[in-house]
């Protein structure tokens, strides 16, 4: 008996929170970060489209020619 | 690098309490999509940036500029001005989260993504670019909150943006954003391989639309009183970085040159409120608030000068009544003083874009105050507001049998579709003199649905200088059948009286400048005033945009008559100083059906007539029986 009565409690709940306006009000989870394969991609296409000819980023050239990720963001960073 | 009033020694626009305000709703999670004044608090702060807070309110039409705009990032500005003011770290660690949820959900598109729920919608791929993301970018980028990792993704998204843009972009004023946004980005980051390449793309691109998109007397090819300035900021947005950045040399000479016809046009119709009138989609257009940018970039012109200090510098027009012969806009008015009188009257092309439903459609300020007036068509909502706000019915347009015009909005050719734009001058059948102005256009192209062709309208507007305005409106059926006309005039006000004896409708608001409006021809005419009424139609409604509340009751006066044959439906509109009440104290209709002479209190008669196909007359007799003032309009 209390299996059913909980049953219909829980349906009864699920109902409930379905026709609640608040439920239409909320917005979906969504990602809120990138994965760390998305953030390494990014960064390449970063370094990729730059200029690294430029005298001013020579520092960011030599750290990203050595595959230094975080030295080459420190450098562009500065 | 300098970048206006965002780099870090810039002047800081800050807004104190405003900016403080929405910056602590945004560290709460709590923002504002759209303009319209609606915000919403994300759930433990995660931002969903496809989600359109306005299609779950209660009583709130669903409206896709919601967030569309959300994603204009209206928070980052305050943001990034409190953090400059403050250095608190909670608004640097605000945008971090924003920015990062930002790029981890919105993927770049491969198109022109322009559809409902976008966040790649082209214009605030733009907007972003010349706006809020350089200034979060120049306010935070030292941030300790910032991780180096961090602030190259930002730049990563920058970057997604240009590829974007210099590859999906469209026309008319989203071109100006999307364009001004694209040069934006190519002079903030100019290490960037196609920074040069970007620049001169989007430079080349808006010195063209400087040229063709706007209309050889200055009006913009949507012909929206908004959107004109809208493409003008952007064009002019250009210069700007390029003077902030160095980069001048690099723009082709002249580049801003053919844009001061654009101001020139919005000098030509602007209300004594200093105001433009709304035609098609619009925000009021302030225009001495709109000016500062024609002074900064046309420095020499005094009329520029004069209309942005409010008249205290510089000097007024040397002309008053003005007619734009590629708008298609007349507008007649005693002079150039905050309380003179002003007629507003659009009869040329639909224009493109932005379209409402209103040819003929007049405006009228009494004395400086604006009183029968157009709404501006309302917020981009999904709603029976919108609708009635573009469409004649809440226009002062003329109904037949119950229709409002349908004229097509697209076309296969717009640049070459006369309907839509000029392509070459408008016989508006213009006269301007120093005792009246006159013009006159026509409707033919049909009604309802199915663009049904009843009958066509000719309307003529006849300013007797300084103080009365006549609408004759001749409707002309093409077939023997019984047709219903029926004229609005919609009043930016809900106190009216309507005096039996004579059918004249007056404004009443007491302290202020009123209107009087008189119907001439009487005889099977049926007169109503008509606010906030929502069922069995909307009647007597200002539908405004983005404003809270959106709607309030306004008056719509419905001058009604049903017959078969041509009718002549004659109106004289009288100015009210506030001192003033009704002026007319009889209305007697000539036998000859198209003539009335009007009776003042101060035993002033006007004999006004519309005989013929065009024109109308205008005969003045002073008490002791002397002649005033006299006018013949419309005949060529």
């Amino acid at each position: 008996m209390k299996s059913v009565i909980y049953r219909y409690v829980i349906m009864g709940s699920l109902i409930a929170a379905a026709l609640s306006p608040n439920a239409k009000t909320q917005p979906q989870k969504s990602p809120q970060e990138l994965s760390q394969a998305q953030i390494r991609q990014r960064e390449a296409a970063v370094f990729d489209a730059l200029d690294l000819t430029r005298p001013e980023l020579a520092a960011v050239a030599a750290t990203w020619r050595q595959h230094d990720a975080p030295a080459a963001e420190r450098a562009l960073a500065a | 690098m300098h970048w206006g009033p965002d780099t870090e020694t810039g002047n800081r626009w800050l807004r104190v309490e405003h900016d403080k305000t929405l910056a602590e709703w945004a560290v709460a999670g709590k923002l504002q999509g759209g303009q319209t004044p609606y915000f919403y608090t994300f759930p433990n702060g995660d931002i969903d940036w496809h989600y359109n807070a306005t299609q779950h309110m209660p009583g709130v039409a669903p409206d896709n500029e919601w967030q569309w705009q959300l994603n204009r990032m209206p928070s980052w500005g305050p943001l990034g001005r409190m953090y400059r003011e403050t250095r608190d770290e909670r608004y640097a660690q605000t945008f971090d989260r924003e920015m990062l949820s930002w790029i981890a959900q919105c993927p770049v598109a491969d198109h022109v993504d322009n559809v409902p729920g976008s966040v790649w919608r082209t214009i605030e791929a733009g907007i972003r670019m010349g706006g809020s993301w350089p200034a979060a970018f120049f306010a935070f980028r030292r941030s300790p909150s910032l991780s180096d990792a961090d602030l190259i993704l930002f730049v990563s998204a920058f970057l997604d943006h240009e590829n974007y843009l210099r590859h999906y972009n469209t026309r008319l004023n989203f071109l100006t954003m999307e364009m001004s946004g694209l040069y934006a980005v190519g002079a903030l980051f100019p290490e960037f391989k196609n920074a040069a390449e970007w620049r001169s793309f989007a430079a080349g691109k808006l010195t063209e639309e400087a040229r063709t998109q706007f209309l050889p007397d200055g009006a913009q090819d949507e012909l929206s009183t908004e959107y004109q300035n809208v493409a003008l900021g952007n064009i002019l947005k250009i210069l700007e970085i390029a003077r902030w950045t160095g980069r001048l040399a690099e723009l082709p000479a002249g580049y801003a040159a053919p844009l001061e016809k654009g101001y020139e046009f919005q000098v030509a119709i602007m209300a004594p409120d200093r105001f433009s009138p709304k035609y098609n989609n619009g925000l009021p257009q302030y225009l001495p608030s709109v000016f500062k940018l024609a002074v900064e970039n046309f420095p020499d012109r005094s009329v520029f000068k004069w209309v942005a200090s409010n008249g205290v510098q510089g000097k007024p027009p040397a002309f008053t009544s003005a007619f734009l012969n590629r708008a298609g806009e007349a507008a007649m008015r005693s002079g150039w003083s905050r309380d003179d009188n002003y007629l507003g009257f659009r009869l040329g092309p639909i224009g493109m874009g932005h379209q409402h439903q209103d040819k003929l459609g007049v405006v009228i300020w009494a004395w400086g105050r604006s009183l029968v007036f157009n709404t501006g068509g309302g917020s981009y909502e999904q709603s029976k507001w919108r609708t009635w706000a573009t469409s004649s019915f809440g226009s002062n347009c003329m109904i037949v049998d119950d229709l409002g015009q349908n004229r097509p909005t697209t076309s296969k050719d717009p640049w070459h579709d006369p309907d839509l734009i000029s392509q070459g001058p408008i016989d508006g059948h213009w006269q301007t003199n120093s005792v009246f102005d006159f013009a006159s256009g026509d409707y033919s192209e049909g009604y309802g649905p199915l663009r049904l062709k009843p009958a066509s309208q000719r309307r003529d507007v006849l300013f007797l200088k300084p103080d009365l305005f006549v609408v004759a409106d001749r409707m002309r059926p093409n077939d023997a059948k019984r047709h219903k006309y029926q004229a609005r005039w919609q009043l930016l006000t809900t106190n009216t009286h309507i005096v039996p004896e004579t059918n004249v409708l007056s404004t009443t608001d007491a302290g202020l400048a009123n209107i009087a409006i008189v119907p001439l021809l009487r005889k099977g005419l049926s007169v109503a005033a008509v606010s906030g009424q929502e069922s069995p139609e909307i009647l007597g409604w200002n539908v405004r945009k983005d404003m809270d509340p959106q709607n309030i009751p306004a008056t719509t006066l419905l001058h009604t008559r049903t017959g078969a044959g041509p009718q002549l439906l004659l109106t004289l509109f009288i100015p009210l100083h506030p001192s003033q009440q009704n002026l007319v104290t009889s209305v007697k209709q000539g036998k000859d059906g198209h003539s009335a002479t009007v009776t003042f209190t101060d035993g002033r008669k006007f004999l006004i007539s519309a005989p013929g196909e065009r024109g109308i007359n205008v005969e003045e007799k002073l008490p002791r029986g002397k002649a005033g003032r006299s006018a013949i309009g419309g005949k060529d």
